[in-house]
């Protein structure tokens, strides 16, 4: 096959770069191994939510100032503050649509709520996602669903309690027979009259209340009908709060997000690893997957999600590993040696060391001219503790998107 | 199994766990139901209602091997074949179906679309009386391809699979035209059934005699020639299933796996240029299905980068992961509800976009298709030749 662009992943970042260069006109290939990360996202955009200050690390308030204290080897600085920006505009857009997040970019974080009902600065939530501010001084109601497995309610309720929320708890029955998340959100989808449903509710719920959050099972295709019918018979407004993995947030953005590329007829490969490029001195010609297959482009994308996704590998020894190209990785600290936290830093900070164009050393000498890395696969970030995921996936994948775009053009 | 980090993704896709609350899951059955099987706690049946299209794996990003660990705990508690229906075995036999009924093809035919016969069939043998049974077409294929004058190019082997051979001859001539139109000469090195009914129900015992036999057929061809298939579950079965459930990773049966392809691949990767360049406008409005167990094969959906090559054709990219049959688990009485409502997604998609025909690679899904669709569903091939030379061929 050939292509402009292929890209290797369907991470976040690896979509996002092949819409972008859809929309240059750029005919591209995504060649994905398996589902990516964000089957685990919370939703929203995390941009950046916490800086590291000391053995510590300090809650940013205002993340666009925040990005000048960054490392200078962290992808938001490769990028620089002006393409940081300008990549989360064009992404506010692209994201406007099914998957609910509010145009309109803001200078501050807001606080949002991890499945364990814990705060975590947000950068922009979805418009039914819940958020401190969005709660605050009403009398709140989690609406748990009986016998459901992904949502633990107990730990949602206390954490709203500690944060000071005046909340309670009560328990429904699901919409079908279904107890896990996406069979929870496509018994949503069949239901022929949510509004009896959610009239139901209503009954059940205790005086005062206010407010009412679900978790984040609210429909798959038709989630805003839901949700919308959900506010007209509740009479109040709902927001949706994160639950445990498979985040049905996180298969309503990949779903929006592969219709909007098979839209642009992106040839999209799934279940293919790519296991080997072949070079020509500073060049990648061509790559290959597992059964030999060669897709040769002018330009190429690596986004294949870091440790946590199979883009990098661990071995016994903690030596990490770069698994499609076998490419020199930078690892800071040995990964067997230390707390359980220091040794999830240095895992997390591993990956492909970059210039300012996300093109990767090559042994040292030089760097590969056309191949642009993304996202976790990334080195000199730290997602988890950041709270940044969302962030530097899109910013990269954007910038890559530039990159190969400009590579094409000569 | 150890790689399981319970992310629940294999729980998001499954088909079979989205359709009915009784099936706990890919999660649940596979690798962590697994860590008590090897201890020798056994009393857990979820495998049974597992359908084996393997969906599960493919959408894994830690590279578990889902579906393979919920076969092997089917094929422990079939205990290798002693406790399978007698219906599931005949269903597992299908070149044995084919080689009885073919003796009288009319008669056999007649008692397929006979409903007292089917209910008999559903009473002694548990194959539901609603299930999509093929029609008997007699040797036509062999004879067909044994009288064809072919071009002198190079030799490539076909793998019919008991579907082209005994029932679907059409698909294998519309293959073997395309693959003489790119000037290949085409032989069927063996007409045997590759055992995957068998391995799908956990009768391994038999279904092992059975690869070894097939795969002493075919090695002497795979030695010098790529064999293609138009059965994306026979050509998975031969790439990867012996070796993962039979432990066959001897010289021939190696050789036999890297030799076979899928035929769409093949085509795509060696003459995708060619065949963009050949095809002439078919004007149709095409919804395409991708069976969920091409995905085991990790090509992408060859087929359907292949049709959107041919001009004038409305291509339709099927929104449902599994048509609900997977091989021979919609036949069975007891499935055939969970069946029906895996399928109702496709069957959805196609009243909402209003296709004038459906493709699929899949000879199971494809009768099942076109009965519950009453359109006609023709093997990706057929739609090829269709593109290559308009005026010859009659279909689609």
């Amino acid at each position: 096959m050939k292509a402009d662009v292929a890209i290797v992943g369907a991470e976040l970042d690896g979509l996002v770069a092949a819409i972008r260069l859809a929309e240059l006109g750029r005919n591209v290939a995504v060649i994905a191994s398996a589902a990516g990360s964000l089957h685990y996202a919370a939703g929203g955009i995390h941009l950046l939510g916490y800086l590291r200050n000391g053995a510590g690390r300090e809650e940013v308030v205002e993340p666009f100032a925040a990005l000048a204290r960054l490392d200078r080897s962290h992808p938001y600085s490769l990028a620089g503050a002006v393409r940081v920006r300008e990549a989360l505009n064009w992404s506010a857009r692209l994201l406007s649509g099914d998957v609910g997040i509010a145009a309109g970019a803001s200078e501050c974080n807001e606080l949002g709520l991890t499945p364990a009902g814990l705060r975590q600065p947000i950068w922009l939530p979805t418009a039914h996602q819940a958020t401190i501010g969005r709660i605050d001084g009403r009398k709140t109601t989690i609406v748990r669903f009986d016998g459901h497995l992904d949502f633990p309610a107990d730990l949602m309720l206390a954490g709203l309690k500690r944060s000071g929320i005046d909340a309670a708890c009560i328990a429904v029955e699901p919409p079908g027979p279904h107890r896990d998340n996406p069979g929870i959100a496509r018994n949503f989808d069949r239901m022929p009259d949510a509004a009896t449903y959610f009239a139901t509710i209503r009954q059940e719920l205790p005086a005062g209340t206010e407010i009412v959050l679900m978790p984040a099972v609210l429909g798959l295709a038709r989630h805003a009908e839901i949700v919308s019918a959900a506010q007209a018979a509740l009479g109040m407004p709902i927001f949706e709060v994160p639950t445990l993995p498979p985040s049905v947030s996180g298969l309503r953005w990949t779903r929006s997000l592969e219709t909007l590329l098979a839209a642009k007829s992106a040839t999209i490969r799934k279940n293919v690893r790519i296991v080997h490029a072949e070079r020509d001195g500073n060049r990648i010609r061509s790559i290959s997957d597992e059964n030999g297959r060669t897709i040769e482009a002018g330009a190429f994308v690596l986004a294949t999600g870091g440790v946590l996704m199979g883009g990098l590998d661990v071995d016994a020894a903690g030596q990490v590993s770069e698994t499609a190209f076998g490419l020199d990785v930078a690892q800071g600290r040995p990964l067997v040696a230390g707390s359980p936290s220091a040794i999830l830093a240095a895992l997390h900070c591993s990956g492909i060391e970059t210039d300012d164009r996300l093109r990767p050393k090559l042994n040292g000498s030089g760097a590969i001219r056309n191949l642009f890395v993304t996202g976790r696969t990334l080195a000199h970030w730290h997602p988890a503790e950041e709270i940044s995921a969302e962030g530097v996936s899109i910013v990269t994948g954007w910038m890559a998107a530039g990159c190969a775009h400009a590579v094409l053009e000569g | 199994m150890d790689n399981c980090t319970k992310c629940g993704i294999c729980q998001a896709y499954c088909p079979v766990s989205a359709a009915i609350e009784a099936f706990p899951g890919p999660k649940y059955t596979g690798p962590q139901a697994q860590r008590f099987r090897v201890i020798g706690i056994e009393d857990e049946f979820s495998a049974s209602l597992c359908s084996g299209c393997g969906i599960c794996t493919s959408v894994c990003p830690n590279d578990v091997a889902i579906t393979d660990i919920i076969a092997l705990a089917k094929a422990d508690m079939a205990k290798n074949g002693r406790r399978v229906s007698f219906g599931q075995r005949l269903l597992n036999r299908p070149d044995t179906i084919g080689r009885l009924g073919n003796i009288v093809p009319w008669l056999a035919n007649y008692l397929l679309g006979n409903k007292r016969a089917r209910l008999l069939a559903e009473h002694l043998f548990g194959i539901d009386r609603r299930a999509a049974l093929p029609s008997f077409s007699g040797d036509r294929f062999e004879r067909w391809l044994r009288s064809r004058r072919q071009p002198n190019g190079p030799a490539i082997g076909y793998f019919p699979g008991c579907a082209v051979t005994h029932y679907d001859a059409d698909t294998g001539m519309a293959a073997v035209r395309v693959l003489n139109a790119l000037g290949y000469r085409v032989d069927a090195p063996s007409s045997r059934c590759c055992a995957l009914p068998m391995l799908s129900s956990g009768e391994w015992s038999a279904g092992r005699a059975r690869a070894q036999s097939l795969i002493g057929d075919l090695a002497p061809a795979a030695a010098e020639r790529a064999i293609l298939s138009t059965s994306t579950s026979c050509s998975l079965t031969l790439k990867s299933k012996y070796a993962a459930y039979f432990d066959m990773f001897d010289e021939k049966s190696t050789r036999v796996a890297n030799a076979i392809s899928d035929i769409c691949g093949y085509m795509l990767d060696r003459h995708g240029d060619e065949l963009a360049h050949r095809f002439q406008p078919v004007r149709r409005r095409v919804l395409y299905h991708g069976p969920c167990q091409l995905r085991g094969h990790r090509l992408g959906l060859p087929a359907a980068e292949l049709l959107a090559k041919v001009p004038g054709l409305e291509l339709i990219l099927s929104q449902a992961d599994c048509c609900g049959v997977a091989g021979t688990y919609g036949y069975d009485r007891n499935k055939r509800p969970i069946a029906d409502r895996v399928g109702r997604t496709l069957l959805e998609q196609v009243e909402l976009t209003k296709p004038d025909m459906i493709v699929c690679d899949s000879e199971t899904c494809r009768w099942s298709i076109a009965l519950a669709t009453g359109l006609e569903c023709v093997h990706p091939v057929e739609v090829f030749w269709a593109a290559l030379a308009p005026t010859e061929s009659g279909r689609p």
